[in-house]
């Protein structure tokens, strides 16, 4: 695996160690679903029963799109684009946290605004998971929870 | 348990194969007779081989398309090897329990929960699909369940007869639409030629006139073989889910959180749908069938509809190709036992060959079929389960043979020409009924003794097969002596 890869994953791995720490031996397998988005064909004879979509593979998902999300925050982009998303310096404090993604140290890079953009971004993704409705719940609570140290919901 | 399934999938795999290929291969040597007569010597049944030949170089075609179209799925679905620490436990333990060598592999996406066997190469691979690893941890009883169900399969060897019959029923559809097309064709150019001449009023009358009673006979004949196709393997491919938890429950314990046991609300379409044409039996069906085996056998019906059908539709051919003056309302039974000996003083050796071809051919889809009933008897140990069985051959045996007698074309014109009067019509074609009725009830006594007979040897299920086809013959020779 590169560096810049190795790095990528960072946010993702530290998330899925903090909502589902018995699936990290599975993470590598997580990360290339996220980048696999086609439903194959038949196969074999299966076991025939669909099941629910499980948080693991919907927070290492998560993980990898907000490091994409926080790193365009990073770069060099019009101001007016993020324009009261970061506080002071903030750009500079999240590049290095991409770097090593501490537990609820975002709640201070990130404004109000941008931890409400961050939110949505969230409740989007986990739209998107297909979760139930109780894994939903727990996996926003528990993301929000590791960037923010908002009151994060037990397993 | 392993063995009897294994027995019960290599027959019910060899009977579809019988059971598709002559039906393929009679379809395209009917529509097409002189085209494929390349081979005189063999008259009447020449045809019948030529389209014989090319139904099986066409396997290899559709095989390698099939094949080709596999590894196309299997690239584009990330299979990749799955090595970590609990599955390998889990697939040592299991490995070691079903004295095999299957290795892991994951793919898809994380919305992919399948978990299913495979045959790659030689090798035995259970799948996992991404979305279903976290289920490893969840509920690894569960899981173990899950995955000794697709040992099963391996063992049984379910996937590569999976891969064997999508060639073969690939290949009989494709038959079949060709000789529903050749039919389509041959009525669109006589409408054409129509139509050049008399104009668009001269085809809507042929169309809705003497035209319509074709173009319908048509539709029901292919569309009610194809259904019946469908039928089948949809049947069986329900029965090995059966099979394959049994056997799960056999070698991990049975584990009922893994079936929801509530019965969803469904539409009647739903319900049809997942009765007769889905894939997997509902959840709630393989909750109970772990209690009650006869769940399972009743999954099983549609082999005796099968059965009627296809034994049914020999006698049919046989007697087809036997009688120039098939038809009933053209010929007096009189009429075809003449042609029947001018047959047999023409072309004895032809003629008899016919009869012995039919007759083996009837002989063996029973045989087949014995032998399979013979494997679920050794499963279905008690009395309750064997009666209910028992109770309901003669009922779906006569619904296949009815099903065959009332779209076969020859008869829905016989019936037409009749004015739909069925009992002119008994009263005329009553010797080819009586060789059906013979035939038919000859199929359900042997069945039926089976199941208290319990043969376990090869000769007592020949001899049983044979039964059917023997009395059918002496019926036949003393009705046209």
């Amino acid at each position: 695996m590169t560096q810049p890869e190795a790095e990528r994953q960072l946010l993702a791995r530290a998330l899925l160690a903090e909502t589902e720490p018995d699936e990290l031996e599975f993470f590598q397998e997580y990360v290339k679903a996220v980048d696999h988005t086609r439903q194959g064909g038949r196969l074999g004879p299966e076991w025939g029963i669909p099941e629910v979509a499980s948080v693991g593979p919907a927070v290492v998902a998560v993980g990898l799109y907000l490091f994409e999300v926080f790193k365009s925050w990073t770069a060099d982009v019009p101001k007016k684009t993020i324009e009261g998303f970061l506080v002071d310096r903030g750009k500079e404090r999240l590049k290095a946290w991409l770097g090593a993604p501490k537990k609820e140290e975002m709640g201070s890079i990130v404004t109000a605004k941008g931890k409400a953009e961050i939110m949505s971004i969230l409740g989007r993704l986990v739209t998107e998971a297909k979760l139930s409705p109780r894994d939903a719940e727990r996996l926003t609570k528990r993301v929000a929870g590791h960037l923010f140290g908002v009151t994060a919901g037990k397993k | 348990m392993v063995e009897a399934l294994r027995a019960e999938s290599r027959y019910r795999t060899w009977f579809a194969t019988i059971l598709a290929g002559t039906i393929a291969v009679v379809y395209l040597s009917s529509s097409f007779p002189f085209f494929l007569d390349q081979l005189p010597a063999l008259n009447p049944v020449g045809h019948i081989v030529v389209a014989l030949i090319l139904f099986t170089m066409a396997l290899g075609v559709v095989g390698t398309m099939i094949y080709a179209a596999m590894e196309a799925r299997r690239r584009s679905s990330g299979l990749a090897s799955l090595r970590t620490a609990s599955v390998r436990r889990m697939l040592r333990e299991l490995n070691g329990i079903f004295d095999t060598g299957v290795v892991a592999v994951t793919f898809g996406g994380m919305q992919d929960g399948r978990i299913l066997a495979m045959k790659i190469k030689n090798r035995d691979v259970v799948g996992i699909g991404r979305g279903a690893l976290a289920f490893i941890k969840r509920e690894p009883t569960g899981f173990r369940y899950r995955l000794a169900h697709e040992y099963a399969h391996l063992a049984v060897g379910d996937p590569r007869r999976e891969q064997w019959l999508s060639v073969v029923y690939a290949t009989t559809t494709l038959f079949l639409l060709i000789a529903y097309g050749s039919a389509l064709s041959n009525t669109f150019s006589v409408l054409a030629g129509i139509g050049s001449a008399g104009g668009w009023p001269e085809v809507k009358k042929a169309l809705l006139g003497w035209m319509r009673f074709g173009l319908i006979a048509n539709l029901v004949l292919f569309g009610s073989i194809l259904f019946m196709l469908m039928l089948e393997r949809r049947s069986a491919a329900r029965l090995r889910e059966f099979y394959a938890d049994a056997a799960a429950a056999k070698a991990v314990g049975a584990v009922e959180q893994v079936f929801s046991t509530a019965a969803p609300v469904q539409s009647a379409l739903r319900r049809f749908w997942s009765r007769f044409l889905a894939l997997h039996p509902e959840p709630a069906d393989r909750a109970a069938a772990m209690a009650d085996r006869g769940t399972v056998y009743r999954a099983d019906m549609m082999l005796f509809v099968l059965q009627g059908f296809f034994s049914a539709f020999i006698l049919e051919l046989v007697l087809q190709l036997l009688f120039t003056s098939a038809s009933a309302t053209l010929a007096t039974f009189d009429d075809r036992r003449a042609s029947l000996w001018r047959f047999l003083a023409i072309n004895s050796a032809a003629t008899y060959g016919t009869i012995a071809f039919g007759a083996l051919l009837a002989m063996t889809a029973h045989i087949l079929v014995l032998r399979r009933l013979a494997a679920t008897v050794r499963v279905a140990g008690e009395r309750r389960e064997r009666l209910g069985l028992i109770a309901s051959v003669p009922f779906f045996a006569a619904a296949g043979a009815f099903v065959l007698l009332a779209t076969s074309e020859g008869i829905l014109w016989d019936l037409q020409q009749t004015a739909w009067d069925l009992p002119r019509y008994v009263i005329v074609a009553w010797d080819r009924l009586t060789m059906h009725g013979v035939a038919l009830l000859t199929l359900c006594g042997v069945i039926m003794s089976l199941f208290f007979l319990k043969p376990r040897g090869a000769r007592a299920i020949f001899a049983l097969g044979s039964l059917p086809v023997l009395i059918t013959l002496l019926a036949g020779y003393f009705l046209y002596r």
